[in-house]
């Protein structure tokens, strides 16, 4: 029984195509991790699920409903949560602000302005300061936090550990099965292979627009997975 | 990047240009088998030409929206009427004279206005315009409100009625065909494909090495030199001018953009489309007053929406037409590049 | 030194009128990054409207204050969602384009209507009364009234900007727009309020300028420029600094006007240059920087 299936996706962008017949199934509580090089079609991927990409061919159903060529707002409504590459908090919102955009959908669940308090009480704590004025860290919390303002039963997350320190990324990590707890799923983009396999249930990897590897994440090597990465056979 | 736009002519580019060259021979004949009426109102239409390829120029390739065209119109016509009054310099020369000194105001006046951005830039060509209206209106060296009219030695000196429409007609048909060589010769060049490249986005074409500011403030003033030869024309065959005629926002920015609108915006063949239908319009619709540019109005919002290219892109896109074969060539010169 | 006094509050007085001009481009701006090159022709199609309910219907100028806002207010929210969201995008050619093309639509649809007569809304007594603040300094009492709408009317859109939820979402959507539908903000409709929200400012400011002075179907390209220039002097993007522009655009003309009456224009054009050439960086903000 699977949460998001994604059937045989194409993406252009103008005459450029970026996903060739990429597929992939999501069940309902799990992490995904979808690796590959930069400028493998990783975030095109995560857009295409969100709307955010206007050419597409394909099939993506979320619950059996079809999703594709629905606007953003409406697959967001649908209960897509979208934690985009580069965080894009809004900057002349308030942290707290922020949060609250991602409650505009009023959609019904278990997150809530407390409930992400809870989560990341360092939020609450600086709640009316510009997101602009906090720490890499905390914008990424942010930003996860918007998405589950939303309370969506899918989230994708575009690369969280991009620019942050260790220490915070594996924080950030540690805190993932709360959310998942719910029953929510994640699709997490991950530079970081090992940490993409230790904290993944499957993995997909991508190359070139295409899906070289895709299975259980305890399946695969790191070394396999790395092979893939770098264009198998590995010299 | 010069070299292949000489090569991508396109096959036919020898006949076209003998198609052209015949055409504008016939144009010019005109006065010996056409009468006062048709040339008037070709000599009106070639100078819209001239004002439509600058427009064009600005905002089709250039990406700058100016809704002020009417300054170099107006200082363009006051220019000439006042160098006209002082008598004794030749006809042609007062013409280049208007033009360059629509250019001389041009420069400093983009320095100022390039400090804005798009639209913003847009509303304050426009401010210009009115600030140059209410200092004509006020100087009473310009005849203040009331205006100027041509010396009437001057107006004598051009010959009877058949012999001034004739001029007239040869000089605003001249700087059409002028003004198509300019834009024509700069879109082939290497600055051309700069400009192109500019419009469809700015940031790309500043890492190809290409100085937006430059480029702009260059087509700026180029098309401030034309406008206002155009201007000094259409306010000689007027043979007044006034304040609120020369600075009119509607008569020569409204009508100009309309016409590049609907033949279509970023390509050279539009505007003479554009014009056709926009004479045809205006004639049609003479007797229906607001209705007109009530008319005027929706067809362009309407081309906005469905074909923003214009005519012309329904055209190209449909038959494949493409006279002056530009698009071809710079495609095929952004391809190379990257 | 009375005189001095005098010109400044005159200045101030009709600055308010001016910071409701450029209240709703203001708004429009901020929130869809359009210029709305309509936006003149839309007050004086607020101005027409409260004359129709003030006058034709014989409601009164403050039944006209009401309803021609709302009406307003309607006639932007669909305009916005059938028209104007088509063209809004990266390009700012096709809404210029398009708004110009509502312009020309505009004036002469009134002038159709209306001919070019020129109207007015008449509010009797208090048209002519004015306030002594001192010894020789007077204010007209309906400059005073239309002041007091102007702060109220700025510091209402402050609130709705900053405490409301709908406030929110227009901030979110001006500062990225795809990230916001991405949280689920319907953009479409958010933009329809925020076009609806400026014409509602657009028929207040008509209504009043209809008593201020008489207008025309052709008054609105003045007002156009006005509204411009108080949002370049105050400060692109502020909605407090539509209050500071108009002020400042309203004293320059008043001053200009002191000198010589035909000056009065041409002095506020002037102040918009200097500032342009004086301040870039000072008073205008950085949103409309080349
Ligand atoms: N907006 C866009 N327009 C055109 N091409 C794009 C756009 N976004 C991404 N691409 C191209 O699509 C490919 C995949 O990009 P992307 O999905 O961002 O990769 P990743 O997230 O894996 O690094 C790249 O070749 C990139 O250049
Ligand atoms: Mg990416």
């Amino acid at each position: 029984m699977s949460l998001l299936q994604v059937e045989r996706l194409n993406a252009f962008y103008g005459d450029f195509q970026a996903l060739f017949d990429v597929s992939l199934d999501v069940a309902p509580g799990t992490i995904s991790a979808v690796i590959g090089p930069n400028g493998a079609g990783k975030t095109t991927l995560l857009r295409a699920i969100a709307g955010g990409v206007r050419k597409l061919d394909g099939a993506i159903t979320l619950k059996s409903e079809p999703l594709r060529g629905l606007a953003p707002e409406a697959i967001t409504r649908k209960g897509i949560g979208l934690v985009p590459e580069g965080r894009r908090l809004f900057p002349s919102l308030t942290v707290r602000e922020n949060l609250l955009i991602g409650g505009s959908p009023k959609r019904s669940g278990p997150w809530d302005l407390n409930a992400v308090h809870d989560l990341f009480p360092i939020l609450k704590e600086r709640g009316h300061h510009m997101s602009t004025e906090l720490s890499g860290g905390q914008q990424q919390m942010v930003a996860i936090g918007r998405a589950l303002m939303t309370n969506p039963d899918l989230i994708l997350c575009d690369e969280i550990s991009l620019g942050l320190a260790p220490t915070i990324v594996e924080d950030i990590y540690a805190l993932l099965p709360k959310i998942t707890d719910n029953g929510t799923a994640l699709i997490i983009v991950e530079q970081d292979v090992g940490r993409a396999l230790r904290s993944a249930t499957r993995v997909s990897c991508l190359m070139e627009g295409r899906v070289v590897l895709q299975g259980p994440a305890d399946a695969y090597s790191f070394d396999e997975v790395a092979a893939a990465y770098f264009g198998a056979p590995a010299a | 990047m010069t070299q292949p736009a000489v090569t991508q002519a396109g096959p036919h580019a020898r006949l076209t240009a003998l198609c052209i060259a015949a055409v504008i021979l016939a144009l010019a004949l005109m006065p010996y088998f056409a009468d006062r009426f048709v040339l008037r109102t070709a000599t009106e239409m070639a100078c819209f030409l001239t004002l439509a390829v600058m427009w064009n120029l600005l905002a089709g390739f250039a990406g700058v929206m100016s809704i002020g065209q009417q300054l170099y119109v107006g200082l363009g016509g006051y220019a000439f009427f006042l160098i006209a009054a002082m008598g004794g310099v030749p006809l042609m020369a007062a013409l280049g004279l208007s033009g360059l000194i629509a250019l001389l105001i041009a420069v400093p006046a983009a320095f100022l206005l390039f400090r804005l951005n798009g639209a913003y830039f847009a509303v304050a060509t426009w401010v210009l315009a009115e600030i140059a209206a209410l200092i004509a209106a006020q100087s009473d060296a310009v005849g203040a409100g009331a205006g100027l009219s041509l010396p009437l030695q001057v107006a004598r000196a051009l010959g009877n009625n058949d012999e001034r429409t004739a001029i007239f007609w040869w000089l605003a048909l001249g700087l059409a065909v002028s003004a198509y060589l300019v834009a024509y010769l700069w879109l082939r060049s290497g600055r051309g494909l700069a400009l192109m490249a500019m419009r469809d986005d700015a940031e790309a074409a500043g890492g190809l090495g290409v100085s937006t500011r430059q480029n702009r403030l260059m087509v700026y003033s180029v098309a401030a030199f034309f406008t206002g030869i155009a201007g000094a024309i259409i306010f000689l065959t007027k043979l007044r001018i006034s304040p609120s005629a020369a600075f009119s926002v509607n008569e020569w920015t409204a009508a100009v953009i309309f016409i590049v609108v609907i033949g279509g915006l970023g390509s050279l063949e539009g505007p003479i489309i554009g014009l056709a239908v926009f004479f045809a319009l205006r004639t049609l619709l003479a007797d229906f007053g607001p209705w007109y540019l009530i008319i005027l109005g929706a067809i362009a919002i309407a081309t906005m929406l469905t074909a923003p290219g214009g005519l012309w892109g329904v055209l190209h896109k449909r038959f494949g037409w493409d006279v002056f074969a530009l698009r071809r060539h710079v495609k095929l010169t952004i391809g190379e590049k990257s | 030194m009375t005189e001095l006094m005098n010109i400044a509050v005159q200045g101030i007085a009709i600055g308010g009128l001016y910071a409701l001009f450029a209240a709703g481009l203001s708004i429009v701006f901020g929130v869809l990054r359009l210029v709305n090159l309509a936006h003149g022709d839309m007050i004086i199609l607020g101005a027409f409207t409260g004359y129709v309910v003030a006058v034709s219907a014989g409601m009164g100028f403050f039944a006209a204050l009401v309803i021609a806002p709302i009406l307003m207010g309607f006639v932007g929210y669909w305009l916005q969602r059938l028209l104007l969201n088509r063209v809004i995008g990266k390009d700012i050619l096709p809404p210029l384009l398009v708004t110009f093309g509502l312009s020309m639509m505009i004036q002469n649809a009134l002038l159709l209507v209306f001919t070019a007569d020129s109207r007015k809304i008449a509010l009797g007594e208090i048209e002519v009364a004015s306030v002594q603040l001192a010894p020789g300094v007077a204010v007209g009492s309906y400059g005073l009234i239309v002041l007091a709408v102007a702060v109220a009317l700025i510091g209402a859109l402050h609130l709705i900007f900053t405490r409301t939820a709908i406030g929110r979402a227009f901030r979110a959507t001006a500062d990225d727009f795809e990230t916001a539908r991405h949280m689920g903000i319907p953009t479409p409709h958010v933009f329809g309020l925020a076009t609806g929200l400026a014409l509602m400012a657009c028929g207040i400011a008509g209504v009043l300028l209809a008593v201020w002075t008489s207008f025309t179907p052709l008054s609105g390209t003045a007002r156009l420029l006005i509204a411009f220039e108080v949002i370049v002097i105050g400060g692109i993007g502020s909605i407090w600094g539509t209050l500071i522009g108009g002020f400042l655009l309203g004293l320059a003309q008043a001053i200009g006007g002191a000198i010589n009456p035909e000056f009065q224009m041409l002095a506020g054009h002037l102040a918009f240059l200097v500032i342009l050439v004086l301040m870039p960086g000072g008073i205008l903000a950085k949103g409309a920087r080349a």
